[in-house]
């Protein structure tokens, strides 16, 4: 019976060191960001989408190619423009002419990778943002009366621009709901760049070797670990409160769904996994709120117009609770 | 089932701490109460030494003392002197009835760090030391006014009056001897009421007989009736009833 126990724990511990490891291989391309980094791999870890938002140039491909990479994923990029249609992204069926006749054959669009990341989805219409959103949601597409399962692990990073808003369908609450997490990319610090600039001019290609430190199935199972991860009690119910306090607040015009509070204790547990331990902490909580509550919240105009954010919001809630 | 043995195990740990302080506690009751009845001269109860008395109720407040501190048991308490299991043994016992490798991960993590764990980390050292100084300096204290009998006050009598002083209190009341008595003893012997002097006596006597020629035939051949007149005394009470009744009628009319 002990042995049993040991060697359970000892698969926890392996799963634990292979986190670390994709956190070490993914450093070796990309240079800070050690945040953006960790809250992807928990949105992985979390079987969630992430809407990262960001200005050009800060290394989103880079980072999702290599996080790809290091995780042994199929990764696939969709350049959202305002011509781009459903089809573009989800497939289509085409005609293929074999010596024994002509058929109709579906050809697979892009979404089907283990990792897309869709740049700039705001630029896309509607129409083409809800096949992307299904596609999240229901982790299959449908081309005329066919419904194509995705396979597993499937994760997408959407992207935005914060400033550009000309020409852009912004996503509506209902839609950017569905993001487990909202992330903010941020340019780096003077010694990053630096750092940065040294290391993608000195060669022409610079492409370290990576290693793969996960296969798909130890992903999928890692995704597993992660709902398992124990959680007290009265931590739980402090997520809850949190969640249930955007509701109440009186800066915001709406608050967040029973949604937040399920992917707030998610990626609290899976944050508990990457960072070593086998317990939620209240402190996973706290780092958490932000990411999983930020876009699932609406400034009033009372607030707004005192300057406030959805972070500042945020973090009264997180103090007052 | 392991860790339900480490939350005992920690329980315990947590009753050993409170006995100890129970005990500093009620040492320092018993030393402060005795040097007070020693200073003043004065006497707990009637009847019985104060050592006695200061034993008895030095027992009861240990017993209340330690009743009070295990009930506040917590095991958030473990975590504030030890912030290393800060919200491990939380979560541990919230999900006890868990059974997955993360949750053997945590109870195998909780065993391993917990092995540290015992009374001394929750002992409130600074307190067990002021407690401890307090028990010398009261001893000192005793043994020296014992030494030098030295009292502050000569005869403070008694604060709780004892059981002698009870029962004089009941006796005080009854100091002539009484003994419980039958009713012969204080009535006398029953005597049975007097027949009243006259009576009244009837006596009727029937006789007949039937003929066998005559069947019909009723021939009653003697019929006796005895009366005895009432005696001189009903006479009398019967007239003055009949005066009575006489003076009410005249009354009514």
């Amino acid at each position: 019976m002990k042995i049993g126990s040991r060697d359970e724990a000892g698969k926890y511990e392996k799963a634990n060191e292979k986190l670390t490891q994709v956190m070490e291989e993914t450093s070796k391309v990309i240079v800070g960001q050690e945040e953006i980094q960790k809250n992807i791999l928990i949105s992985i870890l979390c079987d969630g989408n992430v809407l990262l938002e960001s200005y050009p140039g800060l290394g989103k491909t880079k980072m999702a190619r290599t996080l790809s990479q290091v995780l042994g994923l199929d990764f696939s990029r969709i350049q959202n423009t305002p011509d781009l249609m459903p089809t573009d992204i989800t497939g289509t069926q085409i005609i293929n002419d074999e010596d024994d006749g002509k058929e109709f054959k579906f050809q697979e669009g892009p979404i089907f990778a283990n990792m897309v990341l869709a740049d700039e989805i705001n630029r896309a219409t509607p129409k083409t943002q809800a096949a992307l959103l299904e596609a999240m949601e229901e982790k299959q597409v449908t081309a005329g009366n066919t419904s194509y399962s995705l396979e597993k692990p499937f994760f997408v990073i959407a992207t935005q621009n914060p400033i550009d808003q000309e020409g852009t369908y912004p996503l509506p609450e209902a839609q950017t709901d569905r993001f487990l997490m909202k992330l903010r990319l941020d340019y780096p610090d003077e010694r990053d760049e630096k750092e940065i600039v040294d290391r993608f001019t000195s060669e022409l290609n610079f492409s370290p070797e990576l290693e793969t430190v996960l296969s798909k199935p130890s992903l999928i199972k890692l995704q597993e670990f992660t709902r398992k991860v124990p959680i007290a009690d009265d931590i739980r119910e402090r997520a809850v409160k949190v969640v249930a306090e955007t509701r109440e607040n009186d800066k915001l015009d709406f608050g967040a769904s029973p949604r937040a509070s399920m992917a707030l204790v998610l990626t609290s547990k899976a944050r508990a996994l990457i960072e070593g331990r086998n317990y939620v902490s209240a402190s996973d909580i706290d780092a958490m709120a932000k990411p999983v509550l930020r876009h699932r919240i609406g400034l009033n105009f009372k607030a707004e117009k005192e300057g406030m954010t959805s972070d500042d919001v945020i973090e009264e809630i997180l103090e007052k609770v | 089932m392991r860790v339900e043995k480490l939350l005992k195990r920690l329980k315990r740990e947590f009753v050993k701490v409170n006995i100890l302080q129970a005990s500093l506690d009620s040492i320092i009751f018993f030393l402060i109460s005795n040097l007070i009845l020693f200073l003043f001269s004065l006497q707990l109860i009637e009847g019985f030494s104060n050592i006695e008395a200061l034993t008895g109720a030095t027992l009861i407040f240990f017993i209340l003392d330690l009743g009070y501190r295990t009930k506040n048991y917590r095991l958030e308490i473990y975590e504030e002197k030890n912030p290393e299991l800060h919200e491990v043994l939380r979560t541990a016992r919230d999900n006890i009835s868990s059974n997955n490798i993360v949750s053997q991960a945590l109870f195998d993590d909780l065993l391993e760090r917990s092995r540290a764990i015992t009374s001394e980390s929750i002992v409130p050292s600074k307190i067990i030391i002021q407690k401890s100084i307090a028990v010398g300096l009261l001893s000192f204290l005793t043994v020296t006014s014992g030494i030098a009998d030295f009292h502050i006050q000569g005869n403070g009598g008694e604060i709780l009056p004892g059981t002698d002083s009870i029962q004089d209190f009941i006796s005080d009341d009854t100091d002539e001897e009484f003994e419980l008595r039958n009713d012969t003893d204080i009535f006398g012997e029953p005597q049975d009421i007097g027949e009243p002097g006259s009576t009244v006596d009837f006596n009727i006597t029937g006789e007949g007989e039937s003929t066998e020629s005559d069947p019909l035939h009723r021939d009653l051949q003697e019929e006796d009736i005895v009366m005895d007149a009432s005696g001189p005394q009903t006479v009398e009470d019967i007239e003055l009833a009949k005066e009575y009744m006489l003076a009410i009628r005249e009354l009514e009319d």
